[in-house]
């Protein structure tokens, strides 16, 4: 449909690639954040499954046995899945973009160039805070999933790098 | 510079009153039409009063609440600051303040109501993250256009450094100056009307049909007339000999409100070019005005049947930089069916360099694994296993699951068939589509971001899928040559890198 073809030769050897840049992990500590997220949220739902229990008449007591399997094998998932997830999670910060890798299942590798971003914030959860860390979030003008958002990043370290992207890209504009 | 009488805050034309007042009107009266027919239904004479009271009481409120909303609707430009500001609402008062420098589009339209009273709505657009959308219900032709041309005036200082030139608002008013670059025949907008949107229009039918339905059952009800009966009539001999005049009259009305719907949207569809910004305008009973910057133009996408194709008919969408509350309202352009020459004309104003298609990638047989397995093996198992064991009665029906079968084999060959990636230095081009082929193309220097990804047991089959953003949308493909992918990541990473090249 577009009726122009063209077919120039590339060479891709003389560019930077995204798989020869050097990845850091996230800080060690972010995985006792996430372990500490999915207990509550376990400890809410073994709350709700006893309450149920409790004052429902049809719930039974091997029904109850069944229940607490189901949620045992959900627990083992998500703590398998979260390990896979947080071992994932790497970025690069590279002196034109920064790229952060991700995904359980998938392996996603996000890129931003730094000349597209629009703004960086810094966000701290209530949990991450007793860590000291914090995750950043990098803002492009999409609105869709390209966006990173990099978490476990030691508090003081994250207002370094937010400085300098900023910095720069003050001054691009 | 033209004498502005924005620097104090305005308020709308005083018809304003009344374009909001027949709005508020025509809106409740729509909300409420169930509850108005049951009351006409079930009217009694000695009501009469009560109604006339109740009803005159109704339009009362609706008066005041319009003249409020009007005296509360306040709007000025502030030079000091370079923002357009408006102050609305009568109980939620917000303040809303736009960026010259980030305002995107300035429409006038016009409604039914508004042509009558002669006045316009003026929407502002501007790209942004904070509240990106202003309407203007009710302004004077006058007013309207010199606040356009007062907002649009700072962007142009921006972009050519001179002042802005005094007839240019005259010249806006009189909408002849301006070189036409495209205007759309009636029976171009015909041959849209016949090829296109045929899900739609199906989903309409659908919908009034199953309304009918319900309808006829619950007067059926009252008359005594039974579901049995009902079922009876539709399984009866006379239906079945007459069910293909049934469709094909069916299918006719689908057209017929197709064309009538796509003449009544974009009749005469024009598109001028002035000083390098194309002037859109197109509408029959609501009239749409409205401006495409070609750098703001993020990604364009072309859709074409196989009709369409015969009758030398594209439809083109073009889409600008979205805000990010635009609740989900599609807020491209579309050029309803232009020939592939006008297409080249447009392509030549947005685009410097032509798009053009690189190398092409092809998807692996594995991407239609999935959909295989839950539209064709799930179903169909579940079909067979179901009539083998429980109810042998369903085998009665295997002709549709035939059919089915048929039909989504079909559509997933062709939807595969048609599933392309093209990778250029410059330009990035999905194809795609099984009845509609549709190419979205994106200029590599308007990419924002790019990702990529693999699942992990497609690593040793070097498959993987890509995802590209750019302000206006994005494109993704999936499970083909991951290298190739990564290859031209890291060239489009370089290029967008390298230039500082403004990409709105």
């Amino acid at each position: 449909m577009t009726e122009n073809f063209s077919n120039e030769t590339i060479d891709f050897d003389q560019i930077p690639k995204i798989d020869s840049a050097k990845f850091k992990s996230i800080n060690k500590n972010y995985y006792k954040v996430i372990l500490i997220n999915l207990a509550i949220t376990f400890v809410i739902i073994a709350l709700s499954i006893l309450l149920a229990y409790y004052f429902i008449t049809d719930f039974y007591q091997h029904q109850l046995v069944n229940t607490f399997g189901l949620y045992g094998i959900a627990l083992g998932v998500a703590i398998v899945f979260s390990n896979i997830s947080f071992k994932k999670k790497q970025f690069a910060f590279r002196e034109q973009d920064v790229l952060f890798k991700s995904g359980i299942l998938a392996t996603n590798v996000a890129a931003v160039p730094i000349n597209r971003i629009q703004h960086v914030s810094l966000h701290e959860g209530w949990i991450s805070r007793i860590f000291g860390l914090v995750t950043i979030k990098v803002f492009t003008a999409s609105n869709g999933s390209g966006d990173l958002v990099i978490p476990g990043i030691e508090k003081e370290k994250a207002e370094d790098i937010k400085f300098l992207l900023m910095g720069k890209i003050s001054n691009e504009a | 510079m033209i004498e502005s009488n924005f620097h104090t805050p305005q308020r709308q034309s005083l018809v304003g009153i009344i374009v909001i007042f027949l709005n508020i009107l025509q809106k409740n009266i729509r909300s409420f039409l169930p509850l108005i027919i049951v009351m006409a239904v079930n009217f009694e004479a000695d009501d009469l009063l009560k109604t006339i009271i109740m009803v005159v009481c109704f339009v009362i409120v609706l008066i005041a609440y319009a003249f409020l909303d009007y005296w509360n609707f306040t709007f000025y430009i502030d030079e000091s600051n370079q923002e357009f500001r408006l102050n609305k609402g009568i109980f939620n008062k917000s303040k809303t303040s736009i960026n010259l420098g980030k305002i995107q589009q300035v429409s006038l339209n016009q409604n039914l109501i508004q042509k009558i009273f002669n006045v316009f709505e003026v929407k502002i657009d501007s790209a942004g993250s904070e509240e990106t959308e202003v309407v203007i219900k009710a302004v004077s032709q006058n007013q309207a256009f010199l606040l356009k041309e007062q907002l649009l005036a700072f962007e142009h200082l921006r972009l050519t450094n001179l002042e802005a030139a005094p007839d240019f608002a005259k010249a806006e008013i009189g909408g002849n100056f301006g070189q036409k670059l495209l205007t759309i025949k009636l029976i171009t907008l015909f041959k849209v009307g016949i090829t296109s949107n045929y899900i739609k229009s199906i989903g309409l039918i659908l919908f009034v049909l199953f309304q009918i339905y319900d309808n006829f059952q619950k007067v059926g009800e009252r008359y005594g007339v039974n579901d049995q009966s009902i079922m009876a009539f539709f399984s009866s001999d006379v239906f079945i000999l007459n069910v293909f005049k049934i469709a094909a009259f069916v299918l006719l009305i689908i057209l017929l409100i197709n064309i009538a719907r796509t003449i009544f949207k974009f009749y005469h569809f024009e598109i001028k070019k002035q000083k390098g910004v194309l002037q859109i305008s197109y509408g029959l009973l609501n009239t749409r005005n409205t401006m495409l910057k070609p750098e703001r133009v993020q990604k364009v996408t072309l859709s074409q049947n196989y009709f369409q194709k015969k009758l030398d008919v594209i439809r083109v969408f073009v889409s600008q930089i979205i805000s990010t509350d635009s609740e989900g309202k599609d807020t491209s352009i579309e050029i309803p069916g232009c020939s592939a020459q006008e297409k080249q004309a447009i392509f030549d104003l947005i685009y410097h360099k032509m798009p053009y298609e690189g190398i092409e990638l092809k998807p692996n047989i594995r991407k239609v694994l999935k959909s295989i397995s839950l539209l064709i093996v799930l179903p169909i198992g579940v079909y067979a296993i179901y009539s083998f064991y429980v109810d042998s009665s369903l085998f009665e029906h295997v002709n549709f699951v035939l059919g089915y079968f048929l039909f989504i084999s079909m559509m997933l060959f062709f939807g595969f068939r048609n599933y392309r990636l093209y990778l250029a230095q410059d330009f990035v081009i999905k194809k795609s589509g099984v009845w509609d082929i549709s190419y979205e193309i994106i200029e590599v220097k308007k990419i924002q971001n790019i990702t990529v990804s693999q699942l992990f047991w497609h690593q040793s089959l070097d498959l993987g899928s890509i995802e590209i953003e750019t302000a206006g949308g994005s494109i993704h493909f999936q499970t083909t040559n991951y290298t190739q992918l990564k290859n031209f990541t890291d060239l489009w990473l370089y290029k967008i890198e390298k230039s500082n090249e403004s990409w709105m």
